[in-house]
């Protein structure tokens, strides 16, 4: 019974946290529209920076915690809101997603850059003295936690409901403009946010580094728990949002404790899905709270669609396959092995980035479990498959067989992630399929009874003979990236593309004239997951032994940032992305330069800046470009960029009505 | 018995009130205005009888049927067709395409064919290969138009539709319309801030004044209503101006 006990004191102290941490995010979201995935990036950031001054240099404790809380981190958030939230604020969801988890990864780029991973421990405060309670002891950390947690809760309450500046910060999301008309001052009043929220994910971390593995990925992710605890308050209810925290630090004790109760054989018998379904709780919880928000309502008068790359001819599109696989061919004829094998993975990420141009591209939803679905599909042809009845199967080799197996099953499963989907848009999809993302990597690739195996890299697939070379096979991933290629633009050109972006450009329109769009992003969602198992298919026969570790879910972060920054709209944007990205994780971490990715991160983040408005990526920006050298001519009678400089116009007939001059 | 019948319908956003109380019904092959001032409350109108919004009190009978829970998208199969007063166009599809998507999605055969034949009556032929983020307003509400149009609805609710038409187009406009109930037997609701056109347009008329309907009648007995005279002079002195000249 005091196990239980203990387990309750301990869970309402890390619900707390949570809460603080979800605070936080929640008022800079209420005051700007911008969901910052980087929240828990910028308490570790202030966590390493605390654990620098504090235990590293020396520096007493009384003068640190304010420094830092008061003065460092409210200042990395006026400068985040200045540099790029500021911007955000009526940029659509992809882009806030991609430039947030853009700024996630830079900042733990840095943080690895500057505290190089390693060993680090911060002793909890008044070096963990405890009171005790008879049965239980509660350590003054403990105290602490809760009294600052009841302290933030009461504080932003009060700020927001009842002071000028707190109506004045909920007003700033409405309209800035018009609330600067009536004499507020909205930067100051989103600045304030900001400051406020960085601090208050700076204390998250600070409560919470002397109880974990002091690492950049595990600070930054533990926040992302706390997520789910804003998604109760939706967003928007602080009191929702406490209540949602403590029933997540709960939920997450009492999974702990119950696990510590059951029988040892139950759990090494089970492999590791009760291991791993115990620490997935808080992703269940999340998921769980999805699926009861309220249903997302149709809005209308919102600002819709976006110019897309125009669609390559035919014509071209068989000249730069053409040129891709000759240009392939001759390369890998010229290089070694190594190299080739080097290469033919650096092409499996443009093959895996084509699955995003139906789903984020065309479609205008998000994924964060593209590569748990890559993961899937190399899963199924290392495992192998016995279709019943049949006497058909496939253990671990790659066949058309395995292939076409991995497709489907992969896209069934993409069709039950999309459940979620079906409801929600934007965002919240954004953080569900995260949460599955990080789900499966505890709970199917980690076990041992369906998925890689702890450490992985056990299972080996085999290649068909005569693509037993690392050449031929790499040859064959190109291969693979051209006919997937085929395979969406042929959508694009299809009554589906046609549909799929009407479905996203309006889907209030869509249900005025009587079309259910839920079947369609079903049906999309299914699709790209299938895409991106056979691309699994392609990855695990080039790996040769797929594990875990390659699908590791905060992989999936940079993969969709890539596949934004170089233009997720179209095959050129993902063929460089894909290309970019798989050279840098092939060159710098194969390559044992990981410190270099973080720099190479900040960079992205850079360019990313320079693409808020910009959803076409940089081969959209260079598309543009061409265009517009190539129309000079036109271009003295319009403006450039203008309809009349892009569109050739025949003679006006019917209503009398003249060519567009400028546009609407 | 009349295609839609809207009786006492109730819309309050908070302490607003946005429609209080309106009733009124659309027959079978006509073309009904709905008038009145800048946040009288006509939009809201249009919202809930398309299901985007959900009434406060009162009903709505398509074809007889309660609507009551019907979604927006089972109003619209059942033949209730909209332009919106703020663009819905698929802005990354051309002028043709948002046409011939409409079309698509409902399974209707040959949606090629509905494509152009659409870009002609409604005189959409020259944008046809435009995308239609980058046409002018009058344009893309041409296309709105002509989108709804492409699934044939029975009765088609015209938002604002001539905001962004010249004065030319305008009357082209009107011919199409009066075509779309006379040839077609489409009842037509609309809801205008020109008045002159609402006036030439339509066999009936209701006034709606801050939530209420103030007038309803023919066009002349509108012309002559005290009331609407007073509820546009109060609201926009322009409009007004334009009643006294149509009168």
């Amino acid at each position: 019974m005091s196990s239980f006990v203990s387990f309750t004191i301990i869970g309402i102290v890390l619900g707390s946290t949570y809460a603080i941490a979800a605070s936080g995010l929640v008022l800079t979201y209420a005051t700007s529209n911008v969901f910052n995935f980087a929240h828990g990036a910028v308490g570790m950031v202030m966590t390493f920076l605390y654990w620098e001054l504090y235990v590293h240099q020396g520096w007493p404790v009384w003068f640190v915690l304010p420094f830092i809380l008061l003065i460092v981190a409210p200042a990395f958030g006026l400068v985040m809101e200045l540099l790029i939230m500021r911007r955000l604020t009526t940029a659509n969801t992809t882009t806030q997603l991609g430039v947030t988890v853009g700024l996630m990864v830079a900042l733990i780029g840095a943080g690895q850059l500057i505290w190089k991973p390693g060993g680090r421990r911060v002793d909890a405060f008044f070096n963990g003295s405890k009171v005790s309670f008879g049965v239980v002891n509660v350590t003054a950390q403990q105290f602490i936690t809760l009294g600052l947690a009841l302290a933030v809760a009461l504080g932003l309450y009060v700020l927001l409901n009842r002071t000028r500046i707190g109506t004045a910060m909920r007003a700033v999301v409405d309209n800035r403009e018009l609330l600067a008309l009536h004499g507020a001052r909205p930067n100051v009043l989103s600045g304030l946010a900001w400051a406020l929220g960085s601090s208050l994910a700076a204390l998250t971390g600070i409560l919470l580094a002397p109880q974990l593995n002091f690492d950049h990925t595990t600070l930054t992710f533990l926040v992302v728990s706390a997520y789910a605890g804003a998604m109760v308050g939706r967003l928007k209810s602080l009191p929702l949002t406490f209540v949602g925290a403590i029933a997540l630090g709960l939920l997450t004790e009492y999974g702990q404790w119950l696990y510590t109760e059951l029988p040892t054989s139950w759990i090494t018998d089970s492999e590791g899905v009760i291991y791993g379904l115990k620490n997935s709780l808080p992703t269940i919880f999340l998921l769980g709270v999805m699926l009861v928000l309220p249903q997302e309502k149709l809005r209308v008068g919102r600002v819709t669609g976006t110019k897309l790359p125009r669609i390559p001819s035919w014509r071209t599109t068989m000249l730069w396959s053409a040129a891709l696989l000759g240009g392939s061919y001759l390369l890998t004829g010229a290089m070694g092995e190594a190299n080739n094998a080097r290469f033919g993975q650096t092409m499996c990420l443009p093959l895996i980035m084509l699955s995003l141009v139906l789903l984020v591209g065309y479609g205008g939803d998000v994924s964060l479990c593209q590569l748990s679905f890559v993961g899937v599909g190399a899963l199924v042809v290392a495992r192998g498959f016995d279709i019943p009845f049949t006497g058909l199967g496939f253990h671990s080799q790659i066949s058309p067989l395995s292939i076409v197996t991995a497709f489907l099953l992969t896209a069934v499963v993409g069709a039950i992630v999309a459940l979620p989907a079906l409801r929600l848009r934007g965002l919240y999809i954004g953080l569900g399929t995260l949460a599955i993302a990080g789900a499966m990597d505890r709970s199917v690739f980690e076990s041992g009874l369906v998925g890689f195996g702890a450490q992985g890299s056990t299972i080996q697939v085999t290649r068909p003979s005569w693509l037993s070379t690392e050449r031929s096979f790499a040859l064959a991933v190109v291969v693979a990236f051209v006919v997937t290629a085929w395979i969406i633009l042929a959508i694009r050109r299809s009554k589906y593309g046609r549909i799929l972006l009407a479905t996203r450009d309006s889907q209030a329109a869509c249900a005025t004239l009587g079309f259910s769009t839920t079947m369609t992003r079903v049906a999309v969602f299914a699709m790209s997951a299938g895409l991106a198992g056979v691309a699994g298919v392609f990855f695990a026969g080039m790996s040769v032994t797929p594990g875990t570790l390659n699908f590791y879910f905060f992989q999936n972060l940079p993969l969709l940032l890539f596949a934004i920054v170089f233009g997720v709209t179209s095959v050129t944007g993902v063929l460089t992305g894909g290309f970019v990205y798989g050279c840098i994780t092939s060159t710098f971490i194969v390559g044992q330069h990981p410190d270099l990715v973080g720099l190479a991160y900040i960079v992205v983040l850079v360019m990313l800046r320079l693409l808020v408005n910009n959803p076409n990526g940089l081969v959209g920006l260079l598309f543009d470009q061409s265009r517009r050298i190539m129309s000079r001519p036109d271009a003295v009678s319009a403006p450039p960029g203008s309809a009349a400089a892009r569109e050739p116009y025949p003679a006006t007939a019917g209503l009398g009505l003249e060519a567009p001059v400028g546009s609407a | 018995m009349a295609l839609l019948e809207v009786d006492d319908v109730h819309v309050r956003f908070g302490g607003v009130v946005a429609v209080n109380g309106a009733t009124f019904d659309v027959d079978e092959g006509t073309i009904m205005g709905l008038m009145g001032p800048n946040g009288a409350g006509k939009t809201t109108l249009f919202n809930v009888i398309t299901g985007l919004q959900a009434p406060t009190s009162g009903t709505v009978r398509f074809d007889g049927k309660d609507l009551k829970k019907v979604h927006p998208r089972l109003r619209a199969l059942g033949g209730i067709g909209r332009t919106f007063q703020r663009l819905e166009v698929f802005g990354s599809l051309t002028v043709a395409d948002n046409i011939r998507v409409a079309a698509e999605m409902r399974g209707i055969e040959n949606p090629a064919r509905v494509r152009d034949e659409l870009l002609d009556r409604v005189g959409l032929r020259a944008f046809a290969h435009v995308t239609a983020d980058s046409v002018p307003t009058g344009i893309a509400r041409l296309t709105e138009l002509a989108r709804a149009l492409a699934v044939s609805p029975r009765l088609l609710l015209l938002d604002e539709p001539s905001s962004g038409l010249s004065e030319v187009e305008t009357e082209d406009f009107a011919v199409l319309v009066r075509s779309l109930a006379e040839d077609d037997g489409r009842s037509v609701l609309i809801v205008e801030h020109d008045v002159e056109l609402v006036l030439g347009l339509c066999s009936q008329i209701h006034v709606l004044d801050f939530g209420s309907i103030i007038a309803s009648g023919t066009p002349d007995e509108i012309r002559k209503d005290k009331r609407v005279q007073d509820a546009y002079l109060g609201a926009d002195e322009a409009a007004a101006a334009e009643i006294e000249e149509a009168v």
